[in-house]
This record gives C-alpha cells, sequence and structure tokens, in this order.
C-alpha cells in the first residue's frame, strides 16, 4: 500500500487539485450557466498565489486572497456575461481564458514570460489538498441541498418558470458564476504550491477540455459526478499503457459517446440502473398499496424526468 | 507596406475559406462545429501522410486533402451531429451537446498527427513558387497570388449560391425554421449533408493553401484557427457570406498591423478581444439586422 502511494504520488495529487475545478465547471453547468471561466481563475489563482509566495506571503493568506479576489472579479464580470446565451457565454468565457494566457505570456518579469513561474515554494501536502478537495465538495454539496441548490436545478429546466415562482434568476447566477471562479483559483493555487511552477499554457485549451470532459462524464447534476468524473480521467491512463500516447484520442472518443448516449454522463446511467434495480431489490409492498392492475408506479422516474414546457417543444 | 498589405491580404484569403464553412453550418443547421479547426489542420496532414508513401502530382494531393476534410465533417454530421439533433428537443440543449461533442471529435484527429509526427511541424512541399517583384520591397508569388483569388471567387460564388440559386434559398429557409421548410418539401436531411461536405472541404482547402503557403502547419494549428474563425464570424454576423468576409479582413488587417508594429505575442489577443467585444456589445454583428436571439 505505502509503495503503490508513493509511486502515484502525483496522480494522487493531480486528481486532489482536479476536484475542485471539475466542481467548478460542473457547478456551472448544472445551473445552466455554460461557462468556462474557472479555467481562466484557475490561471489567476496559480499565478498570483506563485507570485505573492515568492515575495514571502504565507501560503493560506496567499491562496485566501486569490480565492476571494477572484470571486469577487467573477461576480462584477457577470453582469453583463449571465444574459448571454448559453454558445455566446460558452465562447466569450473561452476567449476570457485565452487572453489570459496571452496576458501572462506578456507579462515581463512578473510573470516570466512564455516559461512562467519557476521555483514557487512548495507550501502544500497531500494532506493539505485532501483537506482542500473535501471543503470544496462540502460547500458544492451543501449548495446543491439548500433551496438555492433546488433552484439552480430548475434554472436548467426552465428558466421561465424558476422566474415564475419569484426566483432571482439573475444573481442566483451571478453567484453560481462567482463560487465556480472561487473554485478554480482554488484548485489553481493548490497546483501551483504543488508543483512550483506554472506556465501560460497550463489553463490553456487542453486544461479546458480535460476540465469539460471530467464533468461531462461523470455527469453535471451532481458534485458525486464531477468527482467520479475526476477519478476517471485522472486514472483512465494508467489503466492501459498504450493508451498514454493516444490519451485525447480516448477522451475525445468517450465525450462523443456520452454526448449522444448518456448527455447525463456516469452518474445518469448510474442512476437509471439504480431506478430499474431498486423495484426489485425492495421488500414487496402490501398489495393493498398498489394501484389495482399493474406493477407500482415508479415516482422517482417520474418526478426525475425532466418536463418539456410547451413553448420549447417546436425549435 | 506594399508587402505588409499582400501577406494581410493572403490572411484576409485563408481566414474567408475557413471561416465560411464554419458560418454556413452554424447559420444553416445550427451546428457550431469546433472540429472544424483540427479538421483543417488534418487535411494538410492526410496530404502529408499520402507525400511520405508516393509521389502524386499537387493537384490530386489537393483532391485527397480537401476530400478529407470534406468527408469527415460529413461523417461527422450524419453520426454524431445529426443523432443529437434528432434526440434533444431543447435546441439549446442541442446546440451545447453538439459544442461539446465537436470539442471532443477534434481531439481524434490531433491526437492521431500528434502520435504521427512526434508534435513536430510537417509540410508537403511545393516551396518553390516565382515570384514577382513589386516596387522597390515588395514582391508576391504565384502562391500567393492564387489564394488571393481562390478566396475572393468561392467567397462569391458561395454568396451567389445562397442568395440566387434554389438549393440556396432551400438552405435560408431551413436557417430560418427547418420544420416549416421541411414541410415545404424541403430535403433537409440531404441538404443538411450537402451543407456539411462544403463546409468542411472549405476548411480542407483552407488547411492545404496554408501548408503549402507557410510551408508546415503543426498538429496544433487548427485550435487558434478555431477562436479566429469564430471571432470572424461572430463579427460579420452569423450565416452571412459578406458579412464573414468583413470580419476576415477586419482581423487580418488588425492582425498584420500588429505584427508589424509590435513583437508578435499580442498577436493572438486581438481575436479573442474581438470575440468579447462583439458578444457583448453587438451580439447581432456588423451586418446582422434586429434583435438577435443571442441574449
Amino acid at each position: 500500500m505505502n509503495s503503490w502511494y508513493f509511486s502515484h504520488l502525483t496522480l494522487i495529487q493531480g486528481m486532489l487539485i482536479s476536484v475542485p475545478l471539475a466542481l467548478s465547471v460542473q457547478i456551472a453547468l448544472r445551473s445552466g450557466v455554460f461557462s468556462f471561466a474557472s479555467i481562466g481563475f484557475y490561471g489567476v489563482g496559480a499565478y498570483g498565489t506563485g507570485i505573492l509566495t515568492m515575495r514571502g506571503w504565507p501560503v493560506l493568506p496567499a491562496m485566501l486572497l486569490m480565492i476571494v479576489v477572484s470571486g469577487l472579479v467573477a461576480y462584477l464580470m457577470s453582469a453583463p456575461l449571465i444574459r448571454l446565451r448559453g454558445l455566446y457565454l460558452g465562447m466569450v468565457t473561452f476567449a476570457f481564458d485565452l487572453i489570459l494566457t496571452v496576458v501572462a505570456t506578456n507579462g515581463g518579469e512578473l510573470t516570466g514570460g512564455a516559461l512562467g513561474l519557476l521555483g514557487v515554494p512548495l507550501g502544500i501536502g497531500t494532506g493539505g489538498l485532501l483537506a482542500a478537495a473535501l471543503v470544496a465538495i462540502l460547500a458544492v454539496s451543501q449548495l446543491e441541498r439548500r433551496a438555492v441548490g433546488r433552484a439552480l436545478v430548475g434554472i436548467k429546466a426552465s428558466e421561465e418558470l424558476v422566474m415564475s415562482v419569484g426566483v432571482d434568476l439573475k444573481s442566483r447566477k451571478r453567484t453560481v458564476f462567482a463560487i465556480s471562479a472561487a473554485l478554480g483559483a482554488l484548485s489553481g493555487s493548490l497546483y501551483v504550491l504543488t508543483f512550483s511552477t506554472v506556465q501560460p499554457t497550463s489553463a490553456g485549451f487542453t486544461l479546458i477540455i480535460t476540465t469539460l470532459t471530467m464533468a461531462v462524464i461523470g455527469g453535471t447534476s451532481s458534485w458525486i459526478g464531477a468527482v467520479i468524473g475526476t477519478v476517471i480521467i485522472t486514472w483512465l491512463p494508467t489503466l492501459a499503457a498504450t493508451i498514454g500516447e493516444y490519451q485525447h484520442l480516448v477522451y475525445g472518443v468517450v465525450l462523443v459517446l456520452v454526448v449522444m448516449y448518456a448527455p447525463e454522463g456516469v452518474l445518469g446511467a448510474l442512476r437509471w440502473l439504480w431506478r430499474r434495480l431498486a423495484p426489485r431489490l425492495r421488500p414487496a409492498r402490501p398489495p393493498a398499496l398498489v394501484p389495482s392492475g399493474g406493477p407500482p408506479p415508479d415516482r422517482g422516474a417520474a418526478a426525475r424526468a425532466e418536463p418539456v414546457p410547451a413553448d420549447r417543444v417546436k425549435g | 507596406m506594399t508587402q505588409q498589405m499582400i501577406n494581410g491580404a493572403v490572411l484576409c484569403a485563408v481566414y474567408v475559406l475557413f471561416s465560411l464553412g464554419l458560418t454556413l453550418s452554424w447559420g444553416a443547421l445550427d451546428v457550431l462545429n469546433l472540429a472544424h479547426g483540427a479538421l483543417m489542420m488534418f487535411s494538410a496532414f492526410t496530404a502529408y501522410v499520402v507525400t511520405q508513401h508516393v509521389d502524386l502530382p499537387l493537384g490530386l494531393l489537393f483532391v485527397i486533402g480537401v476530400g478529407t476534410a470534406g468527408v469527415c465533417t460529413l461523417l461527422l454530421d450524419v453520426i454524431v451531429f445529426r443523432h443529437i439533433r434528432a434526440k434533444v428537443t431543447d435546441k439549446r440543449q442541442a446546440e451545447l451537446l453538439t459544442l461539446i461533442a465537436g470539442v471532443g471529435a477534434a481531439g481524434i484527429p490531433v491526437t492521431l498527427a500528434v502520435a504521427y509526427t512526434h508534435d513536430s511541424p510537417f509540410g508537403i512541399g511545393h516551396l518553390d513558387w516565382s515570384a514577382y517583384r513589386l516596387g522597390d520591397n515588395a514582391q508576391i508569388s504565384t502562391i500567393q497570388i492564387a489564394i488571393i483569388l481562390l478566396g475572393a471567387a468561392l467567397c462569391t460564388a458561395l454568396a451567389l449560391w445562397v442568395s440566387r440559386s434554389r438549393t440556396g434559398r432551400a438552405l435560408r429557409a431551413v436557417a430560418y425554421d427547418g420544420e416549416t421548410a421541411e414541410l415545404m418539401g424541403v430535403n433537409t436531411r440531404a441538404l443538411s449533408a450537402v451543407t456539411m461536405l462544403i463546409a468542411g472541404s472549405l476548411a480542407g482547402l483552407a488547411g492545404m493553401l496554408l501548408v503549402i503557403y507557410l510551408g508546415a502547419l503543426t498538429p496544433g494549428s487548427g485550435e487558434p484557427f478555431m477562436l479566429k474563425g469564430f471571432a470572424i464570424i461572430i463579427l460579420g454576423s452569423v450565416g452571412s457570406v459578406w458579412g464573414t468576409a468583413i470580419g476576415a479582413v477586419v482581423l487580418a488587417a488588425t492582425e498584420t498591423a500588429v505584427i508589424s508594429q509590435t513583437s508578435g505575442t499580442w498577436v493572438d489577443a486581438i481575436s479573442f478581444a474581438i470575440i468579447l467585444l462583439v458578444i457583448l456589445l453587438r451580439p447581432q454583428g456588423v451586418v446582422g439586422k434586429g434583435l438577435a436571439e443571442r441574449v
């Protein structure tokens, strides 16, 4: 166990660092906010924490400062962004991330140019990473459980419906945007404190795709999906040595297949299985409670089936 | 100055060819194909692999490269995008799933090219083109002339096709309201197939011209093009052929100016800045009329 732990330490660390980032994309997608902005804030967190700690700041204040600043900046930025339709928001935030990589490349001595930051003091152990990942999971899962989170599910199903019952959609979406950015900054900070280096391309195109794959493969309906996706994407390449070179090809194929056949991800597939198996595993109910003719109605499935509002049926 | 205008015009022609395919499929079929850039690279890559094994004339290489991109785009539409369109009734949801599927699909040709070339530049030769002197310190080569003419000709042809021909009218009807168009007897399946084939072929042509003009491409060459193409088509209003031409001129001119004035590391930020500004300030683009249903 011990030798396995040490030989896989980098993967374990990478996985724990990815958890908040995957959550940041999942929480946004779950609320119908198709945003990649958290990847940009991952870069902000990594560079910010790196620069501050290299100038003698203690680790925790530097991290917290970057997380809070990212959340605030994202909240301010979100005002014009959240009125955009999904696809356009996606592309704008895509552009935002890539502009940041150009800025980092041109940052001169502060950001180290194309080479990035080198020699950031190591400031966190695996225990710290685990704690941070758990805090992120706890925060997101609590958010999902409360009324805020339930309203956010509604946003995805039908924005009009949610607004009609008096939910302030705009402020909810802006909050999600800010939390997503804070999670991204947290992940970036963890990265730079663990691996002591960051390059402009670290928060670029590849990271966007990898993180999106994690969230989508796992399933965006709950934090569990993001965690499942992170575990799968981290360990998939180690399962077969041959995957190594073709890693991104496998990701690509898997992503396409998931979108085509299981848009709810692994989590959706598991839930589907559970719905099919659960009635058989449960002890039979007294016949009096069953409506005559036919098996007991599957209330769970009916409740979960997404309603299609009449005005959305036609494209 | 003259030299920079020539360089800008060549860049602009390549941008036009690339972006026309993108705007065609998005405008008509609501398919923003994020694998477009990767397939552009893949056309040149396929031609490169062929030249490694047999010696073919340039014309045949073009047929192979352009055909590869066209057929791959068509297959992507038939296998993946059509499946999504048929299964998902919510238009927004379908668009997002299409986008994600495109990102995934883009990984396939890129990984193949990286594995084959070990992530290094590849070219297909044919670099010796005669050049003509223009004035004191400018020259233009035959391949540059060919690219500029091809860009202008195909842009005009596509604009005429969309605005004048029967198929073009059907395409516009589908873009406006697919279901009604189908009720009016438009064969939307065939039409979407033709559109995707043309879109992919245009990407392939851009890739082939680019690899000959620049001498080499890398497996990652498609990525920045994807975002530049996106900047161009939203600047020029989605679905508009002439708008795309305007967008390409603006981007190419700005980029050429920035390259000549600065060290060049800021160039990529231009297209990203265009995306940010246009979407936030004028989401319907420069030639778009009225309120776009983008917000």
